[in-house]
């Protein structure tokens, strides 16, 4: 769930949005979120059960008077709004076919477009498709967002055998500036910090965003 | 059909007094439109004079005097000749000489008046090397000529993408380096909307605050903590909020967290001359006196009657009715500040907000635990910092004293790509980082130390080596468990 989406599209009260390719409707819940109470949301989704069961999640979530779901093919019908979105968020393998229709979709003085596709393909496309339909501030970027797990790791400390003068391990440790653990006989040192995980989701997909000017 | 209320254009048009953000390229500045005020941006002066009445989204270019003149729209189809082109570069030679135009013949061409477009193709036309060019090496010259040469600004309505990507790219010192994407983060994690109550300590110019009032569109509240003399609010002026917005605005100070805690917090009303020994309100002590003396005062022209010009005579009278005004006014500040005051403290009392963000350039650590009692239980909060290090050790903290789930610490890897046919590639400079975010859930602090006895951080394959490492393992194990 991206949340830059939201902010990149000026998501706020009075908007219209229109997420093309509900899914999980996941994405769907976060905008409700976002322009409850004045604004609404148009979804569609081509797939009639998925399409289905989010209608009936909306409900479930008492949010269904905020939202329009459609059970339609966008590239073929189009979206079913016309010259009322401030947004549109496309979320289907083939959004430059649906550009022609988004940008009708969207508000004649204008609107935030948001693409959302896994492959550079599809983005090299989407890109060409928005530069011939007259979208400017053609962006496109991506985001992972990276958690830190903070935790206490201990560090033994090394055994060079007994030295000349008084240094021992309290010293190594008070050197490294961390606390010594007592009572033991091989001393460590406690560190508090933050490792990344072994492994992390490297990409899910890229985000390409424009603007369409005023008509 | 769903129709949208607000469509027409007469709200879209540009008035003296509103705040807008001015583009060219990439390159963003914040203005408030102000009748024949200079504005410098980008390295031209110019009048926003003639904005007034257009549309937001409109493009202006600049005219000789700093008048600004709507342009036409562009459409896509308005490149510039480039009849030949090459195939690659083997035989450019990169001599600094290819260019016949001098900085001298550009300015001319600039004083005859020549647009932006017509100096590019100038350019092109006087270059040795242009036709050898390939075809990408053209289009990449023509932008970069286009980027310095075309003077088009657009005025745009603010927003808080457009205001977290000009205060990042033209100030980030001034937002503690908080790049949009993590702002954008911090609004979806703190789960800002209309109609909850959100606290919000930033010293960010007013840029978390305007996004998070933004995001709430006018429902709810927002209680403003501030360290010092006064809340920031420059940034958030700058979205130029409706002004019903402004009355969902609160502010509180900082310096008066621990007496509200207490409940000793003085909040009554004092009359002018008693002001003296009460609450120390910022700033009032100076006024306090004034009025004190303009008490006296008062008394004193009468004694003073004996032989007075009476000119001299009305202009003192003037001056003590001035200062009677002016004391009177101070008095009607005094308390519009004290109503203020309660009105926040009274929000804050019953310690059951919905939401806490925090951006600041203090040590975050204290200021969240301070601020996480006037959270309800199961509310998030949000807490950003430049760096990691302070987070870990909120982390901590939480951790030890309870009241807080679901911590996580993140940040947030950004990449821009260009894409162009047979060009598409990560931007060749890139974001090194963005900021830390430690955000978590509150929850309600009895059923909290129950579940606080905590276990080891690290993996229990490790601690078991350990333990077979040093027989006398108790010190270990202890420490371990501690943290």
């Amino acid at each position: 769930m991206n949340p830059l989406k939201a902010v990149e599209r000026a998501h706020t009260q009075h908007t219209l949005c229109s997420v093309i390719g509900t899914g999980s409707g996941s994405l769907s819940h976060s905008i409700l979120r976002t322009i409850a109470p004045t604004g609404h949301l148009h979804t569609v989704e081509f797939h009639a059960q998925r399409a289905e069961k989010a209608t009936q999640e909306f409900k479930e979530h008492k949010v269904s008077h905020l939202v329009t779901v459609r059970n339609q093919d966008v590239c073929a019908e189009g979206f079913g709004i016309t010259g009322v979105a401030d947004a549109v968020f496309l979320d289907i393998p083939s959004p430059w076919e649906a550009v022609t229709h988004a940008k009708r979709a969207l508000k004649r003085k204008g609107g935030r477009l948001c693409s959302f596709s896994p492959c550079i393909e599809q983005v090299q496309r989407t890109c060409e498709a928005l530069l011939n339909h007259g979208f400017e501030e053609i962006c496109t970027l991506e985001v992972l967002l990276r958690v830190h797990d903070v935790r206490s790791v201990t560090l033994p400390l090394p055994d060079f055998g007994p030295e000349e003068c008084c240094t021992n391990s309290t010293q190594m440790a008070s050197d490294l500036n961390q606390e010594e653990v007592p009572n033991t006989g091989n001393t460590s040192v406690i560190c508090r910090t933050a490792t990344p995980p072994r492994e992390m989701a490297g990409h899910t997909g890229y985000l390409t965003f424009a603007t369409k000017p005023r008509d | 059909m769903a129709e949208c209320v607000n469509d027409s254009d007469a709200e879209s048009a540009i008035n003296y007094g509103d705040y807008v953000v001015l583009k060219r390229g990439d390159v963003f500045k914040s203005v408030q439109v102000e009748n024949k005020k200079k504005v410098i941006f980008e390295k031209q002066w110019f009048f926003l004079d003639n904005v007034v009445g257009q549309l937001y989204g409109t493009m202006f270019e600049i005219e000789a005097g700093g008048s600004l003149k709507p342009k036409a729209v562009k459409r896509a189809g308005d490149s510039l000749d480039s009849k030949e082109a090459g195939q690659d570069n083997r035989h450019i030679v990169d001599d600094g000489r290819s260019q016949k135009l001098t900085r001298d013949d550009i300015e001319t061409l600039k004083e005859q008046g020549l647009k932006g477009q017509e100096i590019v193709q100038q350019l092109i036309d006087n270059s040795t090397t242009f036709k050898d060019k390939t075809e990408f090496a053209q289009a990449k010259y023509i932008k970069k000529k286009k980027k310095k040469y075309e003077s088009d600004i657009t005025v745009l309505k603010p927003s808080a993408r457009l205001l977290a990507m000009m205060y990042h790219g033209r100030e980030p010192g001034k937002i503690c380096h908080l790049r949009y994407d993590t702002l954008a983060q911090i609004l979806t994690l703190g789960n800002i909307h209309a109609g909850s109550k959100i606290i919000v300590f930033e010293t960010c110019a007013g840029l978390v605050l305007g996004s998070v009032m933004e995001r709430m569109g006018g429902f709810g509240s927002v209680i403003q903590m501030y360290p010092g003399g006064g809340p920031t609010r420059a940034g958030m002026e700058s979205f130029g909020f409706p002004s019903h917005f402004h009355e969902t605005l609160h502010d509180f100070p900082l310096c008066k967290v621990n007496a509200l805690l207490a409940g000793t917090l003085d909040l009554t009303e004092k009359d002018a001359d008693s002001q003296a020994n009460g609450s120390r309100i910022g700033g009032s002590d100076a006024s306090q006196e004034t009025s004190g003396v303009s008490e006296e005062k008062k008394s004193e022209p009468k004694s003073m009657e004996v032989s007075v010009d009476p000119q001299e005579e009305v202009r003192r009278a003037e001056r003590e009715r001035l200062r009677e005004h002016r004391a009177q006014e101070k008095k009607v500040k005094l308390e519009e500040k004290r109503k203020k005051l309660a009105s926040a403290a009274a929000l804050l009392e019953g310690r059951n907000a919905d939401g806490l963000v925090i951006a600041c350039r203090f040590h975050p650590c204290p200021v969240l635990m301070g601020l996480l009692k006037f959270l309800a239980p199961s509310r998030p909060f949000v807490v950003y910092c430049q760096y990691r290090e302070p987070l870990i050790e909120c982390y901590t903290k939480l951790r030890e004293q309870g009241g807080a789930i679901s911590l996580r610490l993140t940040d947030s890897w950004l990449r821009h790509y260009q894409v162009l046919p047979n060009r598409t590639h990560p931007v060749l400079l890139m974001s090194g980082g963005g900021g830390y975010l430690l955000s978590g859930t509150t929850v309600a602090t009895d059923a909290a130390k129950a579940r606080n006895q905590h276990k080891s951080e690290e993996p229990a394959a490790k601690r078991l080596k350990l333990d077979e490492i040093s027989s006398s393992c108790d010190g270990t194990a202890k420490a371990i468990s501690l943290v």
